[in-house]
């Protein structure tokens, strides 16, 4: 499984005035997959403990579904600077997977062979 | 309507284009008021109410009119949305219906945008009464004016073509391109929640606001709808593998009265020739609501009616519903109270609201020993008078609270950990059915697979068990509806899904109750209900005609039983939906992607049934190119794909179809039901393709239990080419499973559809090589050819030798 990681500098993300900062945590899966989860590093979780949505919404890697082999992080990474970044991996099917990140305003776009599949604009 | 409109309005004005997260605050000193009526039971303090309808009025001593609760708070300073202007955009309580949020952590909402570049349509977001293709909410294209809401709701007769919430919440959306690229995302979020739909400049936009919870968004970049469905499976989970009998025909009604009444019931089916395979009991049932219980005078030795039911091949289920009733007598509420397993006030004591047993106390499902407990009441010793043969049906998970705020919880409510109910509320149903789904696991020593239906749903339920589009009704609008509704749902990821067939509410005619039951055959969970103001309308009620039409209906449906269970294998192996809009499976036509007035089963069969009053023709779409080729699966009549056409569907018609290149299995021998079936012959219907070649697959195992997860199964591959002189090849290979499992069913006859020319000759070669000539009959003008008792194995490799 190819996993390029072009820099992995971090992104700082701003929140509301007067707001903690927060990381941006960056998940890629062998399906091709791609958790992008916000972790309020300096404040207390509003509902995390215990986390009722991921461990139990999320199925386990040795849960009851036959789906052959669980799906597997094949990168992970936790932004917590203001510079941009590049993910890019290859998924089980061979097709290349970029997660692209800017800091200002926050964009994250997600590529497949090039084509831009999916945005979340920010900021 | 949008029960927050102002708070939608404000924050969609406020965040335009923003990552949003906005933080926890301070309560700035509000209390918690407990200033809800629901907590008290009083509405007005003046008049006493003595219950609550589902429908959250309260119902008065003095016998007056009903008032809303809404209304009774409207004058009280609230905006027109029934909330109090004053709180939002800070910290401290909210009012709302005449309830109070004390909302300690002011507002702590989240959200952001997500466009899909490329996309021409956007899909998902289950569970509304709208079209399959989401309908924009920003008023453009003939869409909506308010958000898609994402909120268990237990709503009182919903309307259809509305963004209102519904019973259940999965938080994803398919986005496809009118050139086949699919993507799409699961906010990962079981928090109240607004969808906007919006054009983008390029593509479809989307915008998602929480009220609470944590930015966890999955994104799921496809780049095919197969891909995409396979990336949110290995998240979430696959559908549970059901029982096979879940996937048969369920007969339901509120109320079947007592064990006579069931006898009945039993023996009409029988005397009509009608196959069915489970009966269900509705809340009636129990003693005063009390679940695990019976009403003894009604229904006496249980155990004795459930063994009857047994003896050919029926099964029953009851409704276990969240609420219990605080009735110190009542031996579930004791234990529950005493070892402290209930939602909690504020001020931590039991939090009690008022359902079918009146004053009720909720059981926390989120925490797991909660839920340990729950499952070890389904103990046969502990549910007294059930049996292995018994199944559940959870319904009013949302949780239906009947003097709640929007007839649910307070989202102040705390769980057993803390957590307060705005948390966690998308979830309630899920857990429970988590819950009762294990014990049915335990309850049979970790041997039989589980049969829950649930009302409420979130991501995940797929895991657990079955959903049904919750209280619909006796019009052919529903009919109508129930297909978007149902594929959207298959889309998200929760395939074991159906809409109740007949309509909950009203009295079908003949003609609906024809028109739904040939639908409802061909949808992935198939039960007929009604509510208990509702005429009876079991399928022996509207006539001799009728029933022979239902009964027809109801045998397509156990024929095929086969490879439904096949495609729910594949759905629970690959994360495949069972019932797919036709645009998944013929990426690249853009004609398709709105398309939501038939649908496929798999891969292989399109369903175009009637669902317009006195029509008798269908407009039917047969996708897929020249290349394509597609059987009527009773005339083996040939239709071209890429073409429309207005196809004759009388009365007794459903327009079903095969497409070519496949191979579907069969059991045709009428049973009484599906149990009934287990040692009868199969038929192979192979529609020969473009290319001369068909496949298909066949899961066995035994119906029932989890060893098929140690390898007790068959999963059998079928191939056939055959070449334009009628020279071919038939095999069966088996692909996996334990080769010890080998169920010793036969193929009694195989159908091949579009055989080019009469062959000279058809021979069997068996695993032991021996080779022997069978009997055929060829059709030249239809070009069937019908190969008769080739008594191969089911679960066996051979191959058939066809010579031109």
């Amino acid at each position: 499984m190819a996993t390029t990681d072009s820099g992995m500098s971090a992104v700082v993300l701003s929140p509301e005035a007067g707001a903690a900062p927060l990381s941006l945590h960056v998940r890629c899966m062998a399906s091709g997959a791609v958790q992008l989860r916000m972790e309020e590093s300096s404040m207390a979780p509003r509902w995390e403990s215990p986390d009722i949505v991921t461990k139990e919404t999320l199925e386990p890697a040795t849960g009851v579904g036959m789906l052959s082999g669980a799906d597997a992080s094949v990168a992970e990474h936790l932004h917590t600077t203001a510079d941009a970044s590049v993910m890019a991996f290859t998924n089980a099917a061979g097709q290349q997977v970029q997660v692209v990140i800017n800091p200002s305003p926050l964009s994250i776009k997600v590529f497949v062979e090039a084509q831009e599949m999916v945005a979340i604009n920010t900021l | 309507m949008c029960a927050h409109a102002l708070l939608c309005t404000s924050r969609r004005g406020l965040y335009r284009g923003k990552l949003y997260l906005e933080q926890r605050r301070n309560g700035g000193g509000a209390a918690r008021t407990t200033a809800e009526a629901a907590g008290t039971g009083q509405a007005e303090p003046q008049r006493k109410i003595l219950d609550w309808g589902e429908d959250g009025k309260p119902i008065y001593e003095d016998g007056g009119a009903e008032e809303d609760a809404v209304a009774a708070v409207a004058a009280t300073g609230a905006d027109d949305a029934g909330r109090d202007t004053a709180a939002l955009g800070g910290a401290g309580p909210e009012s709302f219906g005449g309830h109070t949020d004390s909302m300690p952590n002011g507002h702590v909402s989240v959200g952001t945008d997500i466009s899909f570049p490329s996309a021409s349509h956007v899909y998902g977001i289950p569970e509304h009464a709208t079209d399959l293709a989401l309908k924009n909410t920003d008023g453009s294209d003939g869409g909506y004016s308010e958000p898609y809401r994402l909120y268990n709701l237990d709503v009182f007769e919903y309307e259809l073509d509305n963004p209102m919430a519904l019973y259940g919440s999965i938080p994803v959306m398919v986005a496809s391109a009118a050139g086949g690229a699919t993507a799409g995302v699961f906010w990962n979020n079981p928090t109240e929640t607004f969808v906007d739909v919006t054009n983008a400049a390029a593509g479809k936009a989307s915008r998602w606001m929480s009220e609470s919870g944590l930015f966890d968004l999955w994104v799921l970049p496809g780049p095919t709808a197969h891909s995409v469905f396979k990336q949110y499976a290995l998240i979430t989970g696959t559908q549970a593998l059901p029982p096979k009998f879940a996937l048969a025909y369920h007969q339901c009604r509120w109320n079947y009265k007592d064990e006579g009444d069931v006898n009945q019931v039993d023996q009409q089916f029988e005397a009509h020739d009608f196959p069915y395979d489970v009966i269900w009991l509705d809340i009636e049932h129990t003693d005063g609501k009390r679940y695990f219980t019976w009403d003894k005078p009604l229904f006496p030795d249980p155990v004795r009616m459930q063994e009857q039911l047994a003896q050919r091949g029926h099964k029953m289920v009851t409704i276990v519903d969240p609420h219990i009733k605080r009735d110190s007598n009542y031996h579930v509420h004791a234990e529950a109270a005493s070892k402290g397993l209930y939602i909690k006030n504020p001020d931590g004591s039991d939090f009690d609201g008022w359902c079918w047993p009146g004053s009720s106390s909720y059981l926390d499902f989120t925490a797991e020993h909660v839920r340990e407990w729950w499952a070890d009441q389904f103990a046969l010793d502990k549910y007294v008078g059930s049996t292995l043969n018994l199944f559940t049906w959870n319904d009013m998970n949302e949780p239906s609270v009947f003097n709640g705020p929007e007839v649910s919880m307070q989202k102040d409510k705390l769980s057993l950990s803390g957590v307060e109910h705005r948390e966690w509320h998308n979830l309630y149903g899920f857990y429970q059915q988590m819950a009762t789904a294990r014990g049915h696991v335990k309850r049979s020593g970790d041997v039989a697979r589980p049969f829950v239906l649930s009302r409420a749903f979130a991501a995940g339920s797929q895991r657990v068990g079955a959903i049904w589009t919750g209280d619909n009704a006796a019009e052919w609008s529903h009919l109508e509806a129930s297909v978007p509704m149902l594929l959207t749902i298959n889309l998200a990821g929760l395939h074991f899904a159906g809409a109740d067939v007949g309509g909950f509410f009203g009295n079908p005619d003949a003609e609906l109750m024809t028109r739904w039951y040939q639908a409802g055959a061909y949808q992935p969970f198939f039960r007929a209900h009604a509510h208990i103001d509702a005429k009876r309308r079991e399928p022996w009620l509207f006539g001799e005609e009728t029933t022979q039409r239902l009964r027809t209906a109801v045998r397509e449906r156990y024929a095929l039983l086969p490879f439904w269970y096949t495609v729910f294998y594949k759905s629970h192996t690959e994360g495949q939906p069972v019932m797919r809009p036709l645009w998944v499976e013929f990426p690249g036509d853009a004609s398709l992607l709105t398309e939501q007035r038939s649908w496929m089963v798999g891969s292989d069969l399109l369903v175009a049934p009637v669902m317009k009053q006195g029509a008798t023709q269908v407009d039917v779409v047969f996708p897929g190119g020249s290349s394509v080729t597609w059987y009527d699966v009773r005339s083996f009549e040939a239709v071209s794909g890429g073409s429309r056409a207005s196809v004759s569907a009388p009365i007794d018609v459903v327009p079903v179809y095969q497409r070519s290149g496949s191979i579907i299995p069969r059991q045709e021998r009428p049973r009484r039901s599906s149990a009934l079936m287990a040692s009868d012959p199969f038929t192979l219907t192979a529609a020969i393709g473009a290319d001369g070649a068909a496949s298909g697959t066949l899961f066995v195992d035994d119906d029932l239990t989890f060893a098929y997860a140690n390898g007790a199964f068959r999963h059998m591959a079928f191939s056939l080419q055959v070449d334009g002189a009628a020279n071919g090849l038939m095999q069966s290979k088996h692909v996996s499973g334990d080769v010890a499992f080998a169920p010793d069913n036969v193929v009694e006859r195989i159908v091949v559809l579009g055989f080019p020319a009469a062959p000279k000759a058809v021979t069997v070669t068996a695993a032991d090589g021996g080779a022997t000539n069978v009997d055929f009959e060829y059709d030249a003008q239809s070009k069937v050819l019908t190969v008769r008792k080739p008594q191969l194995a089911i679960s066996g490799d051979w191959t058939l030798t066809f010579t031109g």
